[in-house]
């Protein structure tokens, strides 16, 4: 029972830490408080993360309360400074709400929707609880090294199996995955501590909480995009109901699912951005993708993603899809041409026909694997995904035309390619493709683009639902 | 109001159209006409079955097993039989057992190859299974039987085990058994979710999507391309076969996790047998060990070397990825693990004499049925009596 109470705590104090940081309740409209409760949880366990990296060589901090006391000490500085120098949130007005509250019907559906989502929650927190680390790489990789900080001192060093039988080092530890980004395994260290001992179920229910969260988050956003209760209640139904994001929670243990919030929720932070200009949301999705960049390696290859949708803040549609196009032609024909070679300090830069390596990324020789029947089976045919992928496919086809009309269908249009060319290019042409033809990877790769299909498919509705209502009511 | 009876009709017509279509596919794989119908009646199993390994008694209820300590292996098999595969497609089967972690296959041997078992799991609450896509089911079935695999105590109940020729039911509890049954957890589920795959029926997600183009299909033409309805429609139909599918996911996904590990492994934080295992002899071999040193995890079963190292924590340890490792790279001192795979047709275990470097040798410090324990010491050293 203290093991439990220790772990609610370890829940709560980052999630406050967060709040604090981005500015919780402060004064703006209810969806961005939404929107803050939300990414919160994601920023405070990122802050905290930080926080025990910083302090891994103060022998002081290193008792279950060091780096707490560090937290309940500088979250209400934080809240004071916040309030005072009204900051991020801490400063948002009290605009108007955002989309329309429903007619009786659709809050009796809204209220469905709700509690569907809190039965869920129930049964996959029960799973969490129920069940040890599970899954291969959540014991072999990110749990291991959990446990070694917890067992030997945060940040204990790890090296290449190769290295470490050179005698590399006396205290050094090995694993599969040493150049894994730490905030995962930091995160089941973290809860570790509190608890006092390494109990495989308590130190993942963070990832529990992390569903709760994306849920909050995304249905703020899905608000503030327009959506009215029941619209946006419906969409993270829609996300949150994907048997395989579900099956993240349930064996908890993997990056995957924070990548996915994290970059979901810093998408739609960015598209709410171009469409309201509120520079908080832009820095919010900066946030939530430096997150990105901190959880997986390719963390960094999704958040550059962002990057051509932010054009669309200083251009016009045409103009910024124009230059997009002519910057992707260029990119094409250096790729096709070979000449990228460099030698970077961070490492090589190659682009070419026959291979790839980008800085921090590794090497990888290209060659076509013609994967489509995998590729087919697990998108549209087995149970992962319900229906999404039809749905993109949907909201790619009917969206593309009222996307030249709206900014925000325009940017999660152009994510929404990026990521599929970025699938493509890893499936289909470098040695990773061995992940998608033994089914290793594939689906879980492909997650992070899930709440940027939803979201699609929404805005696609949303925008040929308006547009046919004022054409019928003009034609009569 | 017209409207919305238009919508409930274009679906409904939908529906029928598509289930027609399906049922129609059904019978193609499995028709009700075979040529072999009538040659071979249903084959009740129960009512002739050996057994060959545990103890069973026979009651007009079915068949009982003896409960069985853990863990252990009942198998019952029909005996000398002749079986045309090719009518015997459906498999029925009532198995129930008060306690979870159970695992059941139906083993089978053919005229062709008698000297090879082919094996296929029976997912717990599995009713009728098609048979037809199953690798090996073919020609002449010249003995047929159940391997029952258990942890915890428990008596079993068979009530039923048959063969059957296609009919509509069979067709039917088919189509019921592969859309509910429910897959347990596996350490790859985080990438893939197990669905059977020699499957008589399409996966319920081709058959919704289907059923949401064509009605959206005869949506727009019944409200004559007009755009607004057609949408409306539209989106109710895939609310419907979303609402559908996580009907299916939700009962799916609640079972799942008492069916993964009995309480007792999730109690051990264990994720298997083979893990308990493991565990134990990590706990009887930790005291040999001390912190400062360096062990090395050699199996043959990637499973079980990783899992050894992660138990084994704090102590420091290297799952070792292939081959033992160089001479060179060992030094005196050097702790060397080695695991017997308890799988009787996996490789050999790895032998000492492969890991020893020029002037050491491998003392050993440890035995059990699971594995051996050496540390290298010098060649001159004298060796320590294994631990017990």
């Amino acid at each position: 029972m203290t093991e439990i109470l220790f772990a609610c705590i370890g829940l709560l104090l980052p999630w406050w830490l967060g709040l604090a940081l981005l500015g919780w309740p402060g004064q703006g409209d209810t969806s961005t408080k939404v929107v803050v409760l939300g990414c919160g949880y994601f920023v405070g366990f990122f802050v905290l993360s930080l926080l025990i990296r910083m302090t891994a060589g103060v022998d002081w901090l290193q008792t279950p309360w060091g780096v707490t006391g560090l937290v309940l000490l500088f979250s209400p500085i934080l809240v004071i400074y916040g309030r005072k120098t009204r900051w991020w949130f801490w400063g948002a007005e009290s605009g108007r709400d955002h989309g329309q509250t429903g007619s009786r019907i659709a809050n009796l559906l809204f209220l469905g929707l709700l509690l569907l989502l809190l039965w869920r929650l129930a049964i996959l927190g029960w799973q969490t609880l129920y069940l040890p680390l599970f899954p291969w790489d959540a014991w072999a990789s990110w749990g291991f090294k959990a446990k070694v900080w917890f067992l030997s001192g945060p940040l204990t060093d790890f090296l290449e199996a190769e290295e470490w039988l050179n005698g590399g080092s006396q205290t050094a530890y090995t694993v599969q995955g040493v150049d894994y980004p730490p905030t995962v395994s930091l995160i089941q260290f973290w809860m570790a501590k509190l608890i006092g001992a390494w109990r495989e179920s308590l130190v993942n229910l963070p990832w529990a909480a992390a569903f709760l969260a994306l849920g909050i988050g995304y249905y703020g956003l899905l608000r503030r995009a327009g959506g009215s209760t029941l619209a946006a209640m419906s969409g993270t139904y829609l996300l949150l109901s994907l048997p395989l994001l579900e099956t993240h929670v349930a064996l908890a243990g993997y990056a995957d699912l924070w990548l996915c919030a994290c970059f979901g929720l810093a998408a739609l932070a960015l598209f709410d951005w171009l469409e309201q200009r509120e520079i908080r949301y832009a820095l919010l999705a900066l946030m939530m993708a430096l997150v990105c960049t901190q959880i997986k390696q390719e963390g960094l290859v999704w958040s550059l993603m962002l990057l051509p949708p932010l054009l669309l803040g200083w251009l016009s549609i045409g103009r910024a899809l124009s230059l997009i196009g002519a910057v992707f032609v260029g990119l094409a024909l250096i790729w096709l041409s070979g000449i990228l070679h460099l030698e970077l300090e961070a490492g090589l830069l190659i682009l070419s026909p026959q291979e790839i390596a980008l800085p921090g990324m590794g090497h990888s020789r290209l060659a076509y694997q013609p994967l489509w029947s995998t590729v087919f089976r697990e998108f549209f045919l087995e149970q992962h995904w319900h229906l999404l992928w039809y749905g993109a496919v949907a909201a790619l086809v009917l969206g593309a035309r009222p996307a030249f009309r709206h900014k925000a269908l325009t940017a999660a249009l152009l994510v929404l390619l990026q990521g599929l060319g970025f699938l493509f290019l890893v499936f289909f042409f470098s040695e990773h493709s061995a992940w998608a033809r033994q089914v290793t990877a594939i689906n879980r790769v492909a997650l992070p683009l899930a709440p940027i299909i939803v979201y699609s498919m929404l805005l696609t509705w949303k925008a040929h639902l308006g547009s046919s209502s004022t054409s019928e009511t003009a034609g009569g | 109001m017209i409207d919305a009876f238009k919508m409930v009709l274009s679906g409904t017509l939908a529906g029928i159209i598509l289930v027609l279509a399906i049922v129609r596919l059904g019978l193609t794989s499995a028709p009700l006409t075979s040529g072999q119908t009538g040659d071979i009646p249903d084959v009740d199993f129960l009512c002739r079955f050996q057994v060959l390994q545990g103890q069973a008694r026979v009651s007009t209820q079915g068949a009982t097993l003896a409960p069985f300590s853990s863990p252990q292996e009942v198998m019952l098999s029909c005996g000398k039989t002749e079986v045309n595969a090719a009518s015997s497609l459906f498999l029925t089967s009532d198995i129930q057992a008060p306690l979870t972690g159970l695992s059941v296959i139906l083993f089978w041997r053919t005229a062709e190859h008698p000297e090879d078992f082919l094996t296929l799991d029976l997912p717990p609450g599995t009713r009728t299974l098609f048979l037809g896509r199953q690798d090996g089911w073919q020609g002449r079935i010249i003995e047929y039987g159940l391997g029952i695999r258990g942890e915890s105590e428990q008596p079993i109940l068979i009530r039923e085990l048959s063969l059957r020729t296609a009919s509509v039911s069979s067709l039917i509890e088919t189509w019921w058994t592969e859309w509910t049954s429910v897959q347990p957890w596996n350490t790859g589920s985080i990438n893939f979710l197990d669905y059977p795959k020699a499957r008589l029926w399409p996966s319920p997600i081709l058959v919704l999507a289907l059923w949401w183009l064509l009605a959206s299909v005869l949506a727009l033409l019944m409200f004559r391309f007009r755009r607004r309805p057609a949408l409306i429609a539209a989106t109710m139909y895939f609310c419907c076969a979303w609402g559908s599918l996580d009907l299916l996911w939700s009962r799916e996904l609640t079972a799942k996790g008492e069916r993964s590990l009995s309480p007792a492994q999730a109690q051990r934080q264990v994720i298997s047998e083979q893990d308990a295992g493991l565990l134990d002899f990590a706990a009887r071999i930790r005291p040999l060990l001390s912190p400062r040193d360096r062990i090395l995890v050699l199996a043959p079963d990637p499973f079980a070397r990783l899992r050894l190292a992660y138990h084994l924590l704090p102590l420091n340890g290297l799952a070792y990825l292939g081959d033992p490792p160089p001479s060179q790279r060992l030094r005196e001192g050097d702790i060397i693990v080695t695991l017997i795979d308890q799988d009787p047709a996996a490789p050999g275990q790895i032998h000492p004499s492969a890991f020893t470097a020029p002037g050491m040798k491998a003392a050993l410090i440890h035995s059990n049925p699971l594995g051996h324990v050496y540390r290298l010491i010098s060649s001159s050293a004298t060796a320590r009596k294994p631990g017990k």
